[in-house]
C-alpha cells in the first residue's frame, strides 16, 4: 500500500505518525484524514497554547499544525515512504483564531517532481478561515522516513 | 540594548503562552545586539533522527525574534500579517539563537529580516522575513499575537 492508503485505512497508522513528530504530539495535533496528495489535521483547544489572555491558539501554533497538515500531503504524495525536510514556508495571517476554538488543516500537494513538492494548506475555526501556508519540501536521500509506513507483509 | 528594553522584551516573552511553553528567551550578544533564544528540549523537535527543531517552532523563533526587536524599540506590534521562511540547513544543536533586522519602519507596517544559528551566526539554519502591524502612534492598539 502507499502512505496515503495506509494511513487512511489505519487510526493505529494515524497516531504512530504525529506521535513521530514530538513537538506535534506535544501540542496535541491529530491526523485524521488522508487522500492520494491531502491530509486533515485537528488540534484541540488547549489554554496553554493560546496567544494571550483572552486569545485564541497563537500563529506560532498555527505554524506548527500547517508545517505538519502539509509535510502529511507530502507523504500522501509518496509511493513509498521516504525522508523529507521543509524548504520554505509562507504563512498568512488574516485573522486571529477565536479563543476556545478547536482548529481543522486541510493541507494539498500540488506539484511533486519527485524531488520537490508544492504544498497549500488553510487552518480554520469551524467556518473561519484563520491562517494559510504555502510551503515547499524536498526530498531527503539517504536518510531513514520518519516512519516506515510499511503496508506489506503486515 | 538597555536594561529596560531588554526587561520589556523578557515580560512580553512571559506574558506569552506558547513562548513560555517553548521556553523562548529573550538575551544580549556581545555587540549589545537583542537576540531570541529556542532550547533544543525535545518536546520541540521534529525530525527525532537528527535532532531537528520543527519547522513550525523555526517560524515561532523567527516570527518572535522580530516582534522583541519591534518591542526593544518601543514599538506595539499588534498582528504578524505574514512571514516567510526559507530552511538553509539542519536546525540541529543545544539551542537556537535568532536575531532580527528592521527593514522598514513604515506608520502602519514594519518589515523585518532575520536569521537564526545554532552554533555559527555565519551558517544559518534559517532566515525569514515578515511584515508586522503597528499600533497607532499615540494609542495602544489591542494586541493579538
Amino acid at each position: 500500500m502507499r502512505p496515503y492508503q495506509l494511513l487512511d485505512a489505519r487510526p493505529a497508522a494515524r497516531t504512530a505518525y504525529t506521535a513521530c513528530i514530538p513537538l506535534a504530539a506535544a501540542l496535541g495535533l491529530v491526523l485524521t484524514q488522508t487522500a492520494p496528495r491531502r491530509a486533515c489535521m485537528h488540534l484541540p483547544w488547549r489554554a496553554d497554547l493560546a496567544g494571550g489572555p483572552d486569545q485564541g491558539v497563537h500563529r506560532g501554533v498555527l505554524a506548527v499544525l500547517l508545517d505538519s497538515v502539509c509535510g502529511a500531503a507530502v507523504m500522501c504524495a509518496l509511493d513509498n515512504a521516504q525522508s523529507f525536510s521543509t524548504l520554505s514556508l509562507r504563512m498568512e495571517y488574516p485573522l486571529p483564531a477565536p479563543p476556545g476554538a478547536d482548529l481543522i488543516a486541510q493541507a494539498g500537494c500540488l506539484d511533486f517532481d519527485g524531488e520537490v513538492a508544492y504544498v497549500h494548506a488553510d487552518a480554520r475555526a469551524g467556518e473561519q478561515l484563520v491562517a494559510r501556508a504555502a510551503g515547499t519540501f524536498i526530498v531527503v536521500h539517504g536518510r531513514a522516513p520518519l516512519h516506515a509506513l510499511e503496508g506489506a507483509g503486515d | 540594548m538597555t536594561d529596560p528594553a531588554l526587561a520589556r522584551a523578557g515580560a512580553w516573552l512571559a506574558a506569552n503562552p506558547f513562548a513560555v511553553l517553548l521556553r523562548l528567551e529573550a538575551r544580549v550578544d556581545e555587540a549589545g545586539g537583542l537576540i531570541c533564544v529556542l532550547p533544543m528540549r525535545p518536546e520541540v523537535i521534529g525530525n527525532f533522527r537528527i535532532g531537528a527543531a520543527h519547522g513550525g517552532a523555526l517560524v515561532m523563533l523567527l516570527e518572535t525574534a522580530g516582534e522583541l526587536e519591534l518591542c526593544a524599540r518601543g514599538l506595539v506590534c499588534t498582528q504578524v500579517i505574514d512571514s516567510s521562511v526559507d530552511y538553509l540547513r539542519p536546525a540541529t544543536g543545544a539551542a537556537l539563537h535568532a536575531r532580527a533586522v528592521l527593514v522598514r519602519q513604515g506608520r502602519r507596517v514594519a518589515n523585518l529580516r532575520m536569521t537564526a544559528w545554532s552554533d555559527d551566526p555565519s551558517r544559518p539554519v534559517v532566515s525569514g522575513q515578515a511584515n508586522y502591524r503597528l499600533a497607532a502612534p499615540g494609542g495602544v492598539g489591542s494586541s493579538r499575537t
